[in-house]
């Protein structure tokens, strides 16, 4: 509820699935100087030794086979999904 | 009304030409666990007030159970436990008093009272303090006390304003937790087990 009106009324699960949003950080040994090609067909940029990837449903199988495969050696992996809090708080921005 | 524990329909409250509610229309179903976001002054509370009777409201209609809370304003009320954001305690009194006077509101005999706030005490951890006074309770265990006073009466529906408000890590973990809330609820009542938890 903001201002007086209801912006969304659903179910947790439901407003999770359409609101949230995910990241994957992979921390890779080394800074890759060639990104493999199957890599840039998702939304992503490189932070020095990471990849990280904007999605909003994550495939992270997907991503670490082409990791993997491309020899690409990973340190760490870092999954971040957006809480009801975050839905919350940026909905109350979007609407002023 | 079915299953429906309150209907809400083109809701509209305003202060002194603000609107503070404007047109709101939603359904809390029975055996639902139902949160109210919004930032300070979204109008949570005053949608609160509006179905248990604090404020009026300007146009709209609400509906308890199928009872109007304007029209069949006694029979809404009693499905209703409301744990207000501010607290409303007597300083004078002690917790086990609190209980008893509020269960007085609603026509239950002091007998009656007197273990339902045992059970409420031992649920809420306020039994070792049941006969100090209000004035020396923490804010947590006020808090408590303002949760147990709103089921005194077994109400059907359970509506938390800011429960986590002033309270431990401990006690806004449990009052999150849907299901250890609600299994304490049915401890005290196989009734509780149909209850609505409605949280702002």
């Amino acid at each position: 509820m903001h201002k007086g009106n209801i912006l969304e009324i659903d179910d947790k699960k439901k407003l999770m699935k359409k609101f949230a949003n995910s990241q994957i950080t992979v921390e890779l040994a080394d800074k890759t100087k060639k990104i493999p090609k199957e890599i840039k067909r998702y939304n992503y940029k490189v932070d020095g030794k990471n990849l990280v990837f904007f999605e909003d449903n994550i495939k992270v199988n997907e991503i670490l086979k082409i990791i993997e495969k491309n020899n690409l050696k990973i340190i760490d992996i870092n999954i971040e999904s957006s809480s009801l809090e975050d839905i919350f708080i940026g909905m109350v921005k979007k609407n002023g | 009304m079915g299953n429906i524990a309150i209907s809400i329909r083109n809701l509209v409250k305003n202060y002194d030409g603000t609107e503070a509610v404007s047109n709101i229309s939603f359904d809390i179903k029975q055996g639902e666990f139902f949160g109210f976001l919004g930032p300070n002054g979204a109008g949570k509370t005053s949608t609160i007030n509006a179905i248990t009777g604090v404020a009026n409201f300007d146009s709209g209609k609400i509906e308890v159970f199928g009872n109007d809370v304007v029209k069949d304003y006694r029979k809404a009320r009693r499905f209703i436990g409301l744990a207000p954001q501010e607290f409303n305690l007597d300083p004078f009194l002690t917790i086990l008093e609190t209980l008893i006077y509020q269960g007085g509101y609603y026509g239950i005999p002091k007998n009656v009272c007197v273990k339902r706030a045992k059970e409420l005490m031992r649920l809420f951890g306020l039994y070792e303090k049941r006969n100090s006074s209000i004035k020396a309770l923490s804010g947590g265990l006020k808090r408590r006390l303002i949760i147990a006073k709103a089921l005194i009466h077994k109400p059907k529906i359970l509506i938390l304003d800011e429960p986590t408000a002033g309270v431990d890590v401990e006690l806004r973990h449990y009052l999150w937790d849907h299901n250890s809330l609600n299994n304490a609820l049915y401890r005290r009542s196989r009734e509780a087990l149909r209850q609505s938890l409605y949280i702002a």
